[in-house]
């Protein structure tokens, strides 16, 4: 799954490095998620009861806010587009209990490092040398959450099961996504064949006061 | 015992509270626990802490009150979808979605989440829950009350009638004429992001001059009862479009501003759109002191409370103080969504008979600060952790320029910070003002920081200080010029300032302590946050705070943290 997800990053990237409109959009999709992890990382910070790991799960969170800033300037500086950062976030300290947290984490980083070695190149190829330092800065910090989150795990009782658990899981995540992304896509080809049918409710509602009358 | 917990949220700004026998025991919003800027979802984290300020488990509760009725929501965004068919695919498609996953459900959620039944739970209307907000926590037993935001259910803009434990709406008006509404088209004409950057313009709008008045009566004419009407083909408030308004408003305006560009007020383009913002400014004061005009001679009143988004704009309830009397307005702090929950709590807990919450004087009803193992916490980040200098070292090494967060006793409710999760500076050093934009803030140029003085030594500083007004920062007052001299970093370029009035606890002795070294007990006082980042609200979060922004240091509690290993100057 990792293996084929890296095969499409890796056919993907230079044809992404090409165009500074979806390159634009694929670095604000990473500043999205970057945020999204700020969030998760300081939910684990307040629930984690080692001061140690609060610690590193703080630094962490600092990296990533860094991340989200660099992606999001650059993708402006990219497409010209400002939009608003936001991001949803999932509370995996609290779904996973802190050793899977901790293996899903050095999962997460170790992807995040080889997904962006890849698009690192290609913005290189492409003569963008802005964007690929931007990469490459980074996934020197993508590489030192990995080694921490390992070095972590490592200290618990329960990290070969743990790290068997984040990978059984990571796929079910990534199913889960795509089906909701395919829910996504049956809802709103429903609600456009649907939508012709208001058509009569149109006519009354116009015929009405407007607001209505309470 | 009488306990009801109020919620907010779904929609912008969630938020908890809870009064347990007519006493405001908590009220704290959802950002400042999940950290996520004006956070919408359901307030878990928020409910929680108010349980546990009040010691007192969600089974224990007599009632849930959501703050608006999920049903006649769903009605308005169905009527205006209808309406505007064949152009209404989108709202269709995203309104009805988020209505569908979360929204109409949200009974039933609270009380899963909650784990009670779900016949203590029920919602009221949005803009009674933002009147019971404002009169039931205002000093006065007899008032007329104006309710303004964007939209509710279907009103936005609600006048009513308080006196004692009963409130009654007397009239209103309904979408799509809303201030609120008119105020987000401007802000994200103006290229910022709407429901938060409308501070932004109401700072802009002093840089401005109201030329363009007469263009925006086009868009939002006001009658002369006191009522308003929005020009509908301006605007676009399906709810779906990020901007509120449509290419006319460009037509009548010239084109939008670019959202992202740096600002550049000596350059004619940029003052022309601050000119926008004046002028936007002006006609929204105007509506606002007609709404108030209106209101007390319907109500009959001659004390006015007011609350929704709308009363946030503090040059607007200035306006609203000079006509009716410094004296006689009160503007519930959190005016906006997250005020809400504490007027849903307070409307349940009277039903069940509970007595009137006392007057509201102070905004702090959030989780008391706890630094409880901050000093592990600061040794693993390499930080440092020292006892808090006293008052008086304090106030020198600020008036030398230093720059503190400084977090005491219990987090505010609302968007301002009022000295108990602040960042303070000099205010006699108009170099304060920058450093603490480039150290934290990252603010644009316009935007003025505010002062805190001490309640009784305003006089030679600030024209007036409305009692019920300057100490929760909800207006702005007139510097004297002896201020617009010696407070260089705190009065904005039109000569006022937002001024925050302090007549006790730690804070009130730190001013005191800067009266006695410096020309005046002042201080630049401004949110104790990094930008787009909501306030701090733990020791964790000062601890963050310290790791991304060079400041001095954070007084938590009674400790002082800060980034260097050297201790200075703690006694
Ligand atoms: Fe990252
Ligand atoms: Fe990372
Ligand atoms: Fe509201």
């Amino acid at each position: 799954m990792l293996s084929l997800h890296l095969a499409l990053v890796a056919l993907w990237a230079p044809i992404v490095a090409r165009s500074p409109r979806v390159a634009g959009r694929l670095l604000r999709g990473f500043a999205r998620a970057e945020l999204g992890s700020v969030y998760t990382l300081r939910w684990a910070a307040v629930a984690t009861p080692s001061v140690e790991r609060r610690a590193s799960y703080l630094r962490h969170a600092d990296d990533e806010a860094r991340h989200a800033r660099l992606f999001d300037t650059r993708a402006a500086a990219l497409d010209g587009r400002h939009e608003p950062l936001r991001a949803d976030a999932e509370d995996l300290f609290e779904q996973l209990g802190e050793a899977r947290f901790l293996a899903f984490l050095e999962r997460a980083e170790g992807r995040g490092r080889r997904e962006f070695a890849h698009y690192a190149r290609a913005f290189e190829r492409a003569g963008d040398t802005d964007t690929a330092r931007i990469f490459r800065a980074i996934m020197v910090d993508e590489e030192r959450h990995e080694t921490y989150a390992a070095a972590l795990l490592d200290l618990t009782p329960d990290a070969a099961p743990a790290r068997r658990h984040a990978l059984r899981w990571d796929v079910w995540r990534g199913a889960r996504r795509m089906g909701t992304r395919l829910a996504d896509a049956v809802y709103a080809l429903c609600m456009a064949l649907t939508y012709p049918l208001l058509a009569p409710g149109a006519w009354w509602a116009r015929r009405r006061a407007f607001p209505p009358e309470r | 015992m009488v306990a009801v917990l109020g919620v907010s949220g779904l929609y912008h700004d969630a938020a908890a509270a809870l009064v347990v026998d007519g006493r405001i025991v908590a009220a704290v919003q959802e950002e400042r626990l999940s950290r996520i800027k004006h956070d919408a979802s359901l307030p878990w984290r928020a409910m929680k802490a108010c349980l546990a300020e009040g010691a007192i488990a969600a089974r224990d509760l007599d009632e849930v009150i959501f703050y608006e009725q999920p049903f006649v929501k769903l009605e308005r965004i169905l009527i205006t979808t209808l309406r505007r068919f064949p152009r209404s695919f989108g709202g269709y498609l995203q309104g009805l979605k988020s209505q569908l996953r979360d929204k109409l459900w949200v009974l039933d959620r609270l009380a899963d989440g909650l784990e009670i039944s779900r016949g203590r739970i029920r919602s009221i209307d949005h803009h009674e829950s933002h009147a019971a907000s404002a009169f039931y926590a205002s000093p006065f037993r007899d008032a007329a009350v104006l309710t303004v935001d964007g939209v509710g259910e279907w009103d936005t803009t609600v006048l009513w009638r308080g006196r004692g434990e009963t409130l009654t709406r007397l009239e209103g008006l309904r979408f799509p004429h809303s201030l609120g509404l008119f105020y987000a088209a401007i802000t994200a004409y103006l290229g910022f992001e709407v429901l938060g950057g409308e501070y932004k313009v109401m700072g802009l709008a002093a840089y401005g001059r109201a030329n363009r008045v007469d263009a925006l009566s086009q868009a939002l004419r006001l009658n002369r009862d006191g009522t308003f009407e929005l020009a509908p083909h301006f605007f676009d408030a399906s709810g779906t479009s990020e901007l509120g308004f449509t290419p006319a408003l460009e037509g009548l305006l010239g084109p939008r501003r670019p959202p992202g560009r740096p600002w550049d007020l000596t350059d004619e383009t940029d003052l022309a759109y601050a000119d926008v913002a004046a002028s936007a400014q002006q006609l929204l004061e105007e509506a606002m002191g007609a709404a108030a005009r209106w209101a007390l001679e319907r109500a009959e009143c001659d004390h006015l409370c007011l609350a929704g988004g709308v009363a946030l704009n503090a040059v607007a309830n200035a306006r609203i103080a000079r006509e009716v009397g410094a004296d006689r307005v009160f503007v519930q702090p959190a005016a906006g969504d997250a005020g809400g929950a504490l007027g849903a709590a307070i409307v349940g807990a009277l039903q069940r008979g509970a007595a009137r919450p006392p007057p509201m004087t102070t905004a702090a009803l959030g989780p008391h600060v706890d630094s409880t193992g901050l000093a592990a916490l600061a040794d693993a980040l390499g930080l440092s952790v020292g006892p808090c200098p006293d008052d008086a070292t304090l106030a020198v090494q600020l008036l030398e320029g230093r720059v503190f967060g400084w977090m005491k006793g219990r987090m505010e409710f609302g968007p301002r910070a009022l000295g108990h999760r602040s960042l303070l500076a000099s205010p006699f050093d108009r170099g304060l003002r920058e450093k603490v934009n480039r150290l934290v803030k990252k603010r644009e140029p316009f935007r003025p920081l505010a002062p805190s003085v001490l309640r009784d030594a305003t006089a030679p500083w600030f024209e007036e200080a409305p009692p019920f007004l300057t100490p929760f920062m909800t207006t702005v007052v007139p510097a004297t010029a002896a201020a617009r001299q010696a407070l260089p970093a705190v009065v904005h370029h039109d000569g006022t300032a937002r001024l925050q009035t302090v007549s006790d606890g730690p804070f009130a002795g730190l001013l005191e302590a800067v009266g006695h070294i410096g020309p005046a007990p002042v201080l630049l006082n401004t949110s104790l946050n990094g930008a787009g980042e909501p306030i701090v609200a733990t020791a964790t979060d000062a601890a963050a705070f310290v790791l991304a922004h060079p400041v001095d240091g954070v007084i938590v509690g009674d400790l002082l943290l800060s980034r260097r290993r050297v201790r200075r100057g703690c006694t």
